[in-house]
């Protein structure tokens, strides 16, 4: 098992990047820094990667899959409608040597296929895709009892996920603010970089 | 697929656990397969490895009959007849 967040991130720097992103997804791959810092504060903050049963709804290329499982947790269940980006994942997953740990599912994060005792997730930002946040945040806490959900950074976003939660039948328990420097995945991103206000959300059912 | 999976795979649609599972080929993992729910009568292929469990408006009617042809013999007639979405009937 991983035993510092400087190890976690090398680690994480192995999993690959989208080979063929697409848009409609929203797809990019988190930088490991962020991914490694997410998933101490997760694991050991909140101690609920350990021994858990974790979903990663929307897991793309697997970082927050393959984290969780190199982090100790009993099992992994990565949940995507890409099965080219599963794939992927899975192959990452072997080579990091957490391929007993690790299940990948193909399917719809508002729909979710599995039960488990934490959701770990990064939904599309809602940009292009309206209404996903709802999906994604509908579908956390139908599939666990302890959510994590990364979004944009600002205080619409939070009053929006405040109330939604509460529609739900959840609240917002924590909220951790990061800076998160993307590279330009797509061809319309024009800047080299973009640092971009995110806050990883911790939600709970009431 | 690992059989580890089953502990907590539960259908997306009716959120009925556990699912029963029918292995058609196996190595080192399930490899084809079909996972059915006891409750609302869908049913998810396992191709590839990769259990495939998409909500009913992002399944491929086309794709889901072909599969339900290759592997008629190994599928209880209740699929066959009357599962959902998606059936040879």
């Amino acid at each position: 098992m991983i035993a510092s967040k400087s190890d976690l991130e090398i680690a994480l720097e192995r999993v690959g990047q989208f080979s063929n992103p697409k848009i409609r997804f929203e797809q990019y791959r988190l930088p490991a820094p962020q991914v490694a810092e997410i998933l101490w504060y997760v694991g050991l903050r909140h101690g609920d990667i350990e021994g858990r049963v974790v979903a990663d709804l929307g897991c793309g290329t697997g970082m927050f899959t393959i984290g969780a499982a190199l982090m100790g947790a009993e099992m992994v269940v990565g949940i995507d409608l890409d099965t080219e980006a599963i794939m992927a994942a899975r192959g990452a997953a072997g080579r990091l040597g957490v391929g007993g740990s690790t299940h990948f599912v193909e399917g719809d994060a508002g729909h979710p296929p599995a039960r488990a005792d934490v959701v770990i997730q990064n939904p599309p930002f809602g940009v292009r895709v309206r209404e996903a946040d709802r999906a994604f945040l509908r579908g956390a806490l139908e599939c666990a009892p302890t959510a994590y959900s990364l979004h944009k950074g600002g205080l619409k976003v939070r009053g929006f996920i405040a109330s939604y939660a509460k529609e739900l039948g959840g609240r917002i328990d924590e909220i951790l603010p990061l800076k998160i420097k993307l590279p330009p995945t797509y061809q319309f991103h024009k800047k080299r970089f973009h640092a971009v206000d995110v806050d990883l959300y911790r939600i709970v059912r009431d | 697929m690992k059989r580890r999976l089953m502990d907590i795979l539960a259908c997306p649609i009716c959120k009925s656990h556990p699912l029963e599972l029918i292995v058609f080929t196996e190595k080192d993992e399930i490899d084809e397969g079909v996972l059915l729910c006891g409750r609302c009568g869908r049913w998810y292929p396992i191709i590839e490895t990769i259990p495939r469990m998409l909500p009913d408006d992002l399944r491929d009617a086309t794709e889901d009959r072909g599969f339900l042809e290759k592997w008629k013999p190994h599928l209880p007639e209740g699929v066959l007849k009357g599962g959902k979405p998606f059936s040879l009937e």
